[in-house]
């Protein structure tokens, strides 16, 4: 343990370390008094044994010591409550401060951070390791500190009444010490080969789940139900020998501070009989063992608190140390155009080309098409465009300014992109498409653009049904369909589809295309689809096969050209002859 | 991580639903034997931990006060005696207690499981895997903790307060035994006070907890378009608003714990005034004894921790009879049929669909009205545009999913009165996304044939080509499948999940063809591994390859659910239907 424990969290307490500080007035408080009960304890039998001898003993004192025990009682109980109140609802705030700070700080991060780090895992952060955090700054440091003054308190008192008897009724806390610390390291050796055979059982369910098809198929129920019988077998017996180590615990720690009642009943009896020990203070004198024991059985429990609260801080501070994605210019209130050019742009994934040496310029407000097959790399060029990834080589310039230099805010608020895969959230239709920012005319107009008004209609709260897992599931067209009019209501100085009508139906798509087309007119566009008749009115069209661009022109020129184009456009022609069949 | 974490931290119930708890206490019925035991040793540990003030009485009324030392040290060693015995029996008692629990666990997570192989997949279909995940961890979890800490503490406490008054009862004063039952009301009543505040704002905190949760969740897997929209400040702020209230709903159950925990001190230091006050002088009075009051005095401090401890495990309970709730309804899902009475070792392979209606969901038709035989042997290719219904015929063929209508028949026999399990190990199934388990090649291979000697396993890789990769990986067949093969190529996998099927020597071959890119020397091993396989039996195939229309038997050309086609590779050019565009769309790129 480090010798400030609360050094790693310094930086969180420090708005609160007022409320810290009368917290740790009021603990030193609280331990002040019921360190003075047991004194009271001791007057009040010595008294009372001296009074025996005299013939009308004056029990008033009784009255009076009750009192001021009560007295006491009510004082530590206020002190204690304001010591818990500040303690605990300073590790709360901490803890919501923590978790903020965490969420402000992955939004700053580009999108690779997301690619390579798994959700589950950034969302334990965020929920379990911060929570660690919050029970050690809560539970642990009082605990921590109660021990500490308690033990100390009790150990001044006690040897102000007989320091060689202190002595003896101390002597078996350091061999629990040194056996607690013996058989713990070990208990955390066990408890890891435990947990280990835990990810092993997940792991193992997790494929059978994912696998269902095939473990059906191939029969597999008995030897999958053996398997992971066994490996719960192995995960019991992991956790047998864990128990057989820890099941001391708790007994043990009884057995010591028994031995230490023993050894005070024993050495404590013999002075009182001698004289050396009063009756009352041999009655405090237990009463102080009890105090001291108790500390000492937390002491495992605080130490496992804090080293998990440390092992917790240290993944949240790994994430919090991640470099944002640097965003360093001034928005300048430069309005953007959409004039883009790539400029011999190359983007390399896991050292694999996917896109090469693009050279292509869109004027401002023409429209861009772009097609080729599964793979070819149409995504990932659209995607350069705000910035979702980071071109390797070349250039990508937008009004003749390379976009890297561009304020990120401002660059994006001029871009609608709708992705291949829409993304809604759990909230209403409206709330989707506004995004708190549009206002009720302009997300009419959205609607009637992405062809949704109708299909509102089919839900019974309209504009206000909330999509997802607890609301309604939309069909693939309509969550693209809303994504369009996500996009559209922002009225984008760019606007990019890639692929966005994918899944809605020809007839749809087409009077949606009519539509954007006025739209359009002000407008960039760039246009991926599968389909010709989406891209053929483009004022250009290019073909990427494998990264490059290998065709490009009008639709006109292009099939004159009867390459790869040609080639996709008759295709087209058999499938809607298919579909008519 | 489940998607629906929303629903996972609700806890509706205030009291405890007696059912749910017989049921739950269900489980620990194999074990009754060490249960009961674990009730005898907690009144024994219990008894032993609690008699140590009433050897002090002894030791200050016999020794100390008289003034005779005599015996003192024979009293004192009875003493270490029962400490002894003590940790003894408390040893005993939390190891059994742990392990029942462990066992207990085991139980459940295995019922669990077990339950979850018979369901049909059109559950899995519709539920998340991390909702079925949550069930197996943290609510197991949760259940865990009931049985090794919240109901043993339950009746460890009720135990520990019940010895203690007994001591003070039979061996102490009687009096001053009612003198503390005075305070049971009084604490008990501050206890069920907390409950009733804390109730409330405990049940927020977790709804809470879980909405901010499921934000964050949802931040993070639409990452993309919180930052193409610049919703950055919006998030943040519903993330913010989240974590406020749910420090709100923590704060208010702070404010009660604050003052209800030392609240129990102060019990204790009220008792402490009383039992002073009273016994005293009643000390005086001569009419108990010196060491009755140094007892009771030790007796105090120890009497409210129980209670107070009772406090901090209700909470645990809640939580536990939340998580049994959902277990429950999962094991108690209906299963898949198991089928009929009919296995066989081997069949012949002839199979038919007989006006066959299917629908995933309501009257939405993936197939209307499908009728088609194969003869035992013969080879069967389904071709059709994407959705046509190619992949649903094979599902329902291995009995995946029940149909509406019609009938499918192997062998001349309904497909619902064989056995689910013994007709699917005739089937030889290669899916287009091969999944792989953890493990080595070899294993991966024994899937549907554990027992296969490892002579055979490479027998059966050599007559699929699979040996060609296998035998240039570094360890062979003990290469270890990383990431769901993520690290063969997927021309090896189709290799490798071409010999796992042969590896059980169906009799019926159903082979969903891959689309993905193959390099050429891999593509010419698999397409004369399938021509092999599909020439030795009955096989059904979603074709890809041209190679594999050509050599079969027969093609039907599924189009929207229907059949509409049905014939030679020859024969359906020449009728220029839907075939002759398929093909020329799907196929002709291998020519071009």
């Amino acid at each position: 343990m480090s010798l400030n424990p609360f050094k790693p969290f310094a930086s969180y307490l420090r708005p609160y370390r007022w409320a810290l500080v009368v917290g740790l007035i009021f603990l030193l408080g609280e331990q002040l008094v019921s360190v003075s009960i047991p004194l009271i304890l001791e007057r009040a039998i010595d008294q009372a044994r001296a009074s025996l001898d005299q013939t009308a003993p004056d029990l008033t004192f009784l009255t009076h010591y009750a009192a001021l025990i009560v007295g006491l009682g009510l004082a530590q109980w206020c002190m204690a409550f304001g010591m818990r109140w500040h303690l605990a609802s300073t590790s709360y705030r901490v803890e919501r401060d923590i978790r903020q700070r965490y969420f402000a700080h992955i939004l700053t991060l580009p999108l690779g951070y997301f690619q390579q780090a798994r959700t589950g895992d950034l969302m334990a952060r965020a929920t379990n390791d911060v929570e660690a955090v919050q029970r050690y700054l809560s539970h642990g440091f009082r605990m921590f500190l109660s021990a500490i003054l308690g033990f100390s308190f009790s150990m001044v008192a006690m040897c102000l009444y007989d320091w060689e008897l202190t002595l003896y009724a101390l002597l078996p806390m350091p061999i629990m010490t040194v056996i607690l610390r013996f058989v713990g390291s070990r208990v955390r050796r066990r408890y890891r080969r435990v947990q280990e055979q835990f990810a092993a059982i997940s792991t193992c369910l997790q494929e059978n789940l994912s696998g269902m098809r095939v473990v059906k198929a191939f029969a597999r129920r008995r030897g999958e139900i053996d398997h992971f019988t066994q490996l719960n077998d192995e995960y019991v017996e992991r956790n047998r020998r864990l128990i057989y180590l820890y099941s001391t615990f708790f007994p043990f720690t009884f057995l010591i501070s028994g031995l230490s009642m023993v050894l005070i009943l024993w050495l404590g009896g013999i002075r009182v009989v001698e004289g050396t020990l009063t009756l009352g203070a041999f009655v405090a004198f237990n009463a102080y063992l009890i105090r001291m024991s108790r500390p000492m059985m937390m002491m495992g429990r605080i130490v496992d608190e804090y080293q998990r609260a440390m092992a917790s801080m240290l993944r949240i501070e790994s994430v919090l140390k991640e470099q944002p994605q640097p965003d360093q210019y001034q928005d300048d209130g430069l309005a953007i155009k959409g004039e883009i050019e790539f400029r011999r742009a190359s983007f390399a994934y896991n050292g694999q080309t996917v896109l090469r040496d693009i050279d292509v310029h869109i004027p401002a407000g023409s429209t861009l098409a772009i097609v080729g097959r599964v793979g070819s790399g149409k995504s990932t060029l659209a995607r350069l465009i705000p910035r979702l990834i980071q071109a390797g080589e070349g250039q990508i310039l937008i009004d003749g300014k390379p976009i890297e230099q561009m304020p990120l805010r401002a660059f994006r608020d001029a871009i609608g992109y709708v992705p291949q895969d829409t993304f809604l959230f759990s909230e209403s239709i409206r709330d989707n498409i506004a995004l708190d920012l549009a206002a009720e005319d302009e997300v009419e107009r959205a609607l009637e653009v992405a062809q949704l008004a109708a299909d509102l209609k089919t839900f019974p709260q309209g504009l206000e049904t909330i999509v997802g897992e607890r609301g309604v599931t939309l069909s693939g067209g309509q969550k693209q369909r809303t994504a369009l009019a996500r996009s559209v209501v922002r009225q984008p100085k760019i606007l990019i589809l890639d692929d966005a009508l994918a899944s809605v139906d020809t007839r749809t798509e087409e009077q949606i295309l009519t539509r954007l087309r006025d739209i359009m007119a002000e407008r960039t566009t760039i246009l991926i689809a599968h389909r010709i008749s989406t891209v053929m009115a483009a004022d250009h069209i290019i073909v990427l096969d494998e990264g490059r661009i290998v065709e490009e022109g009008t639709h006109d020129q292009l099939l004159a050209r009867d390459g790869l184009y040609a080639d996709m456009y008759r295709r087209q022609h058999l499938t809607e002859e298919l579909s008519d069949l | 991580m489940p998607p629906t974490i929303r629903d996972e931290q609700e806890i509706d119930k205030k009291s405890i639903d007696l059912r749910l708890m017989a049921r739950l206490l269900g489980f620990l019925r194999p074990y009754w034997p060490w249960a009961a035991s674990t009730l005898l040793l907690i009144l024994a540990a219990s008894l032993a931990r609690q008699a140590g003030p009433v050897l002090t009485k002894i030791a200050v009324d016999e020794h100390i006060v008289p003034g005779d030392l005599d015996g003192l040290g024979t009293l004192v060693l009875l003493f270490a005696a029962l400490l002894v015995a003590q940790f003894a029996i408390g040893y005993a008692q939390s190891w059994i207690t742990s392990m029942v629990g462990q066992w207990t666990m085991r139980d459940v997570r295995l019922n669990i499981f077990t339950c979850l192989q018979r369901l049909p997949l059109k559950f899995f279909d519709r539920t998340p895997i991390g909702r079925l995940m949550a069930r197996n961890t943290s609510d197991v979890d949760a259940l865990n903790e009931f049985f090794t800490y919240g109901a043993v503490s339950l009746v460890t406490e009720a135990v520990t307060i019940a010895s203690i008054l007994f001591y003070i009862f039979f061996y102490l004063d009687v009096e001053l035994g009612l003198l503390t039952c005075a305070f049971l009301p009084v604490a008990f009543a501050a206890t069920l006070w907390l409950q009733n505040r804390t109730f409330q704002a405990f049940r927020q905190a977790r709804t809470r907890f879980a909405r901010f949760s499921a934000d964050l969740q949802e931040t993070l897997s639409g990452i993309e378009v919180v930052k193409l929209f610049n919703c950055e400040p919006r998030s943040t702020r519903r993330f913010n608003e989240g974590t406020d209230e749910y420090l709100d709903a923590r704060l208010v159950r702070t404010l009660y714990h604050s003052a209800y925990f030392p609240f129990m001190e102060l019990c204790g230091a009220a008792l402490m005034a009383l039992v002073l006050w009273y016994g005293v002088g009643q000390v005086l009075r001569e009419e108990i004894a010196w060491g009755v009051l140094v007892a009771m005095l030790q007796y105090v401090p120890r009497f409210f921790m129980p209670i107070r401890n009772l406090a901090e495990e209700y909470a645990t309970v809640q939580v536990a009879m939340a998580s049994s709730e959902r277990i429950f309804e999962l094991i108690d899902a209906e299963p898949e049929p198991v089928g009929g009475p009919v296995r066989q070792e081997r069949i012949a392979g002839a199979i038919e669909f007989r006006h066959v209606w299917f629908a995933y969901e309501g009257e939405e038709w993936v197939l209307r009205d499908v009728s088609f035989c194969a003869e035992p042997g013969q080879s069967l290719a389904l071709v059709g545009a994407t959705g046509s219904g190619k992949t649903t015929i094979i599902s329902l063929l291995c009995r995946f999913y029940e149909i509406q209508r019609g009938q499918i028949l192997v062998d001349g026999i309904d497909i619902r009165e064989w056995n689910v399990e013994a007709l699917r190990r005739r089937f030889g199934l290669v899916q287009q996304d091969v999944f792989l388990f953890a493990g080595d090649i070899a294993s991966n291979i024994r899937l549907g044939a554990p027992k296969l000697s490892d002579e055979a396993v490479a027998q059966t890789a050599r007559y699929v080509n699979a040996d060609r990769f296998i035998d240039r990986l570094p360890d062979t067949y003990q290469h270890d499948v990383q990431e769901r093969g993520a690290s063969l190529s997927a021309g090896q996998r189709q290799l490798l999940s071409l010999a796992r099927a042969l590896a059980a020597d169906p009799d019926i071959l159903v082979l969903d063809e891959a689309t993905a890119h193959i390099d050429t020397e891999t593509e010419g091993w698999i397409q004369e591994a399938v021509e092999k396989l599909m020439r030795d039996r009955t096989s059904i195939v979603i074709a890809h390859r041209l190679s594999t229309i050509r050599s079969a038997d027969k093609i039907l050309v599924l189009h929207r659910g229907q059949l509409r086609e049905e014939g030679r590779h020859e024969e359906l050019l020449a009728q220029d239907g839907i075939y002759a565009r398929l093909h020329q769309l799907q196929y002709n790129e291998a020519l071009a």
